[in-house]
């Protein structure tokens, strides 16, 4: 019996089995391909939007909420399982800040609202002490590189 | 807005579902029971509602390893839980669809009595009349404008696989022979590709195609094939989400007209 997945359904290619590395006899693998704290972060995002007016001692907001729900996704597109943790950083606006501080780069993603990102990122190896600062929507293509420097 | 002369068109497509939606800011002073005034704005045309479960925000982002190198939860969780409301036309061919950060207009095939497709432009038009309800709404209230971040445009259709003979699902499409998993009743096919925008062509949303076999009403067996665009507008406004919803309405078309066969066609009647 043929099941999807077995053949190609285009038209003139060689059928070919798929190779899910996530699938061996009954077995799913899928969870271990996780970033030990992907579900952690998304929590700890999430509990910014429950602090109280005035949080910073000023006239800071709580985090929106669709703001978190971007920097989730983003997270979501960016992360790789060796990514290390991000800190978390909310914001007297009620935007947040992702920030990794490592050995071999410093990068910070200011999420201003959904598909609003500021980009910054320092090599601590060289007398870079500016670093590079992208302003992005929706595509962090061109990230990547910092990304995976982290680890 | 006149429908574009070099869009293909069909006199009998087999459309039963059309869905233009704008996802948007929720503003922070927002409760659920504020929902019934802005039932009250569509209640003379739409006067019966339902409750529904809220659907999750939805954002395409590009970049990485992709979906899935890492797996998050992506539902909320925290705050208080929303619902999602549809408000109904009596006929039951159009529905919109309201909740904190969402509207959406269907229209829908009932039946086939009185129920023939009233075309993109004049649901488009709907829409905009709707949204700008609910963005005056919105102002009104000192919440401010309406900030679509990501609009949706579905295209639903569903194909017989038995006519006076039956069809193999094959007959309905050009590029995608899937005479090649043999004699296979069912299948499911899942295509995706990326919406580049037009002046960058930096990526800006995701086409999702999805086919697959299913029973109809009756049981009979079916090919339902629907097509989703989604993506960020060029601006958070609605004058911006409303034009990428008409550029994408011109890449489900022309993407579904490139997928099916000439003999499909036939039975649809293109005229375009």
């Amino acid at each position: 019996m043929q099941m999807y997945g077995e053949a190609s359904v285009f038209g003139g290619h060689t059928a070919r089995r798929r190779n899910d590395p996530r699938e061996i006899g009954n077995v799913t693998f899928s969870d271990r391909r996780n970033a030990p704290w992907a579900y952690e972060v998304t929590g700890e995002l999430w509990r910014l939007c429950e602090l109280q007016a005035g949080w910073d001692g000023y006239r800071g907001v709580p985090t929106r909420a669709d703001v978190v729900e971007f920097a989730v996704r983003m997270l979501g597109a960016i992360s790789r399982p060796t990514t290390p943790k991000p800190a978390i950083v909310p914001l007297p606006s009620g935007s947040l800040q992702l920030e990794w501080h490592t050995n071999d780069a410093d990068v910070e993603l200011k999420v201003l609202g959904p598909n609003s990102v500021e980009a910054w990122m320092s090599d601590p190896t060289t007398d870079d002490d500016e670093g590079e600062t992208k302003r992005l929507s929706n595509d962090f293509t061109s990230i990547d590189t910092w990304i995976k420097k982290l680890g | 807005l006149p429908r574009p002369e070099h869009l293909p068109d069909f006199e009998l497509p087999p459309l039963v579902e059309v869905v233009l939606s704008v996802q948007f800011a929720s503003p922070l002073q927002y409760r659920d029971v504020y929902a019934r005034e802005v039932w009250a704005l569509f209640e003379e045309q739409f006067n019966q509602v339902e409750e529904q479960p809220p659907l999750p925000p939805q954002y395409e982002v590009f970049g990485g390893p992709g979906p899935g190198a890492v797996q998050f939860k992506f539902e909320r969780m925290t705050g208080p839980l929303r619902n999602r409301y549809w408000f109904l036309a009596p006929k039951g061919h159009e529905l919109i669809q309201f909740q904190h950060d969402r509207f959406i207009h269907n229209w829908r095939k009932v039946g086939s009595a009185n129920s023939e497709y009233p075309r993109f432009e004049a649901i488009r038009e709907k829409f905009q009349d709707e949204l700008t309800r609910i963005d005056e709404f919105y102002r009104r209230k000192g919440w401010g404008p309406i900030r679509p971040n990501q609009c949706e445009l579905t295209y639903v259709n569903r194909m017989p696989l038995v006519l006076d003979r039956p069809l193999p699902p094959s007959f309905y499409f050009r590029k995608m022979d899937v005479s090649l998993v043999g004699d296979a009743t069912d299948f499911v096919i899942q295509l995706q590709q990326t919406i580049l925008s037009k002046d960058k062509g930096s990526p800006i949303g995701r086409l999702y195609i999805d086919a697959s076999t299913q029973p109809d009403e009756s049981g009979s067996r079916q090919l339902a094939m629907n097509l989703t665009a989604r993506g960020v507008p060029a601006e958070p406004t609605i004058p911006a989400a409303l034009a990428f919803l008409v550029d994408q309405r011109e890449l489900v078309v022309n993407t579904f007209a490139e997928f099916t066969s000439e003999a499909a066609h036939q039975l649809w009647k293109r005229s375009q």
